[in-house]
């Protein structure tokens, strides 16, 4: 080797350069292609874990368990108030007549600052009571022959205590209904429960007429006939809804799953979407008035009825998870995988004085029962202003279609539709107390599971490599943030825009 | 991290020591690719397809060598690879040949930048600068360097031969060397 080849190595070998860093990342994604995406490893293990649990869940071993229940004493009150036509002979000798239920229920309020007077229809739930003031409206005259509010509640008063005295003898009565009632079928008592719903239905009234209210206001005695009325009605919602109105919906859900996979297993490639949903989160209490008060004859409730308002704002949540698709028509696809989301507002409450502030909570009997805590945030605006954070960690798993309405080889639009059961992972919770006046601090109340519905139009820009997907995303939260035992029902609700990736 | 425990860790492919031996050797490769691709890009891409190389042949490096003369050979390897795969590279090596040219004897200044040689060898055509890269760097005889680029060992002689007189005038123009006389003479004839 001449010197000049000897000092051109020399020069040579002491030159460097500094890579880039895609080098290494591409080195690294080369020999650890395992950890390239772990949120496929997670998603699917998840998946596979819900899925095993919505199995069990929805097993016929539940449903024979809702129906034992039923047979329960516990839920006598139940049954009893919608087993119409099968069992009128069994206790018609100790039934209350329509015109005696009638004028029992149809209670006279009196309320000091205006003087005036409204009955009101305590048969019904007090979410329909507003639009029976019509019919409510005549029977006030028909009730009350025109008196002076005090003589009518002291006539009402007197009232109760004799059909108090007669629902006791025909509580004794009624005990030989539940050999009777196991002959009552779920089925039924869907198709029944409409009917009693419906304010406007005339047989509303037979259905109620047939109950024996015996039982609930000798355990109830203490309260007034407006809490014990309540006290039987609320139940029929909530423990008729969901038991029977969950696993209808999750057949249908599992209805549309089956058929869609085994077809794409065949013919089709599953496409993966990794995608993160900024959102605007706010709750919603069903365009009613919110009351947090079981009885609403509560003395507490009644005088602060203005309070019931609650100064809340949104606040920002996320969305982040990975969707996969499974083509299954020409232009629908199935859609599946594992979403993480944290959604939540903002209640502006203002500092008190540490003070005990009670929930009035219903327990599985129908009964209620109260709950004080210690709490140091009152409701309202005020100096000592102060922000109390409701939010909720959830992880879903969406299950739905995905319809293409427009496309062509670089850009398509999408609408998605899915159904999300859902469990709460984290969570805090602020709770309006019953008087309305302050809130307490009781994550326990949030109910652990539930379903949302889940709207979204997207663009998906079609890459060389990869795909692009960005649109309009909207999920409501279909049943309340809390358990049954708190009466207020919130649904939370997400606005966002989502932006996808997909290969 | 001493070189033992790089390799070890490569070896039980731990992130961790495959980075370590990377940021050591990396920027010393990257160079070497830098002599023989396009443009830094192409450098790049030579040098990540060398790493991987050397990750998944890390086992078969018994330590009787350098560690970096054996990556270096695996990433001049992967670079000779690289080039043969387009067309215009194989053209250039096949088509020209030889001519009787002066070779001088000149050394170029050792105060000189590494960087300025290596930019003055990217000057050359890719062919030239090939051979030049595997028998004057690499230290590659003309028989190992005809059978890696698949042509004749005179061939390689001749690119050789033209690629350093090619790289001389460069060098002069640029002037980092000084003419010689012979070369002026042989100007003057022509």
């Amino acid at each position: 080797m001449s010197d000049f080849e000897q000092s051109l190595k020399d020069h040579a070998d002491q030159f460097k350069m500094v890579p880039s860093k895609r080098v290494w990342n591409g080195i690294y994604n080369n020999l650890h292609p395992g950890s390239k995406w772990p949120s496929i490893t997670i998603a699917i293990l998840f998946l596979f874990t819900l899925i095993t649990i919505s199995k069990l869940n929805n097993s016929p071993t539940q449903f024979r368990d809702v129906e034992n229940i039923s047979k329960n004493d516990d839920a006598k009150n139940i049954i009893v108030s919608q087993d119409v036509p099968s069992h009128q002979q069994a206790i018609s000798e100790n039934r209350i007549s329509g015109q005696q239920i009638s004028k029992k229920n149809e209670k006279v309020n009196f309320t000091p600052g205006n003087g005036t007077v409204k009955p009101e229809n305590k048969l019904l739930p007090p979410d329909l009571s507003a639009s029976k003031n019509f019919s409510n409206q005549r029977t006030v005259d028909k009730n009350t022959d025109r008196k002076s509010a005090p003589d009518l509640v002291e006539a009402a008063t007197t009232e109760n205590l004799i059909s108090a005295k007669e629902n006791m003898k025909n509580r004794e009565v009624a005990t030989g209904l539940p050999a009777a009632l196991e002959e009552i079928k779920p089925g039924e008592i869907l198709v029944q429960l409409p009917e009693v719903f419906n304010p406007l239905n005339p047989q509303y009234i037979d259905i109620i007429e047939d109950v024996d209210f015996g039982q609930n206001r000798f355990l109830l005695s203490d309260f007034s006939e407006e809490a014990i009325t309540l006290n039987i009605l609320h139940p029929l919602v909530i423990s008729y809804s969901n038991p029977y109105g969950t696993p209808a919906e999750n057949n249908l859900a599992s209805d549309k799953t089956i058929n869609p996979l085994k077809k794409g297993r065949k013919n089709n490639k599953p496409e993966w979407t990794f995608y993160i949903t900024p959102t605007i989160s706010t709750a919603s209490f069903g365009n009613k008035s919110i009351n947090p008060s079981v009885t609403n004859s509560s003395q507490v409730a009644f005088s602060n009825r203005g309070a019931f308002k609650l100064l809340r704002n949104s606040r920002f949540g996320i969305e982040t998870g990975t969707e996969m698709t499974l083509k299954i028509e020409k232009n629908l696809k199935f859609v599946t995988g594992f979403n993480l989301g944290y959604s939540g507002y903002k209640i502006l409450s203002n500092l008190v004085h540490p003070t005990f502030a009670t929930l009035m909570l219903r327990d599985k009997n129908g009964g209620t029962y109260s709950k004080n805590y210690l709490t140091h945030y009152g409701n309202g605006q005020s100096p000592g202003h102060v922000s109390l954070n409701n939010y909720k960690i959830q992880a879903s798993i969406p299950l739905g279609v995905q319809f293409n309405v427009w496309g062509n080889e670089k850009i398509k639009i999408d609408l998605t539709s899915l159904l999300e059961p859902s469990v709460v992972l984290k969570e805090d919770a602020y709770l309006i107390s019953s008087d309305g006046r302050y809130y307490v601090n009781d994550p326990s109340l949030v109910r652990k599971t539930n379903l949302d519905g889940h709207f979204g139009s997207y663009i998906t820009f079609i890459g060389k490599k990869i795909k692009w997907h960005l649109g309009p995303d909207f999920r409501y939260q279909f049943f309340s943030s809390y358990k049954n035992i708190y009466p207020a029902k919130e649904h939370l609700i997400d606005y966002g825009i989502r932006i996808g990736l997909s290969r | 991290m001493t070189e033992e425990l790089m390799l070890q860790g490569c070896l039980d492919n731990l992130s961790t020591a495959q980075e370590a031996l990377y940021n050591r050797f990396g920027p010393r490769m990257l160079g070497v690719c830098y002599r023989y691709a396009r443009n830094r890009e192409d450098a790049e891409d030579m040098l990540q397809e060398g790493f991987i190389k050397v990750y998944s042949q890390i086992h078969q490096y018994k330590g009787s060598g350098a560690l970096e003369g054996w990556i270096r050979k695996i990433v001049v390897h992967t670079c000779i690879n690289s080039l043969k795969k387009n067309k215009k590279f194989s053209d250039s090596v096949d088509l020209i040949h030889a001519s009787s040219i002066h070779i001088s004897e000149n050394t170029i200044p050792s105060m000189l930048q590494a960087k300025q040689v290596v930019e003055c060898i990217r000057l050359l055509p890719i062919g030239y600068r090939t051979v030049l890269n595997l028998y004057a760097i690499e230290g590659f005889t003309h028989k190992e360097i005809a059978t890696i680029l698949e042509i004749e060992e005179s061939t390689s002689r001749s690119q050789y031969t033209r690629a350093r007189a090619l790289l001389e005038e460069i060098l002069i123009k640029k002037k980092i060397l000084q003419k010689p006389r012979e070369n002026v003479k042989m100007a003057s004839v022509k």
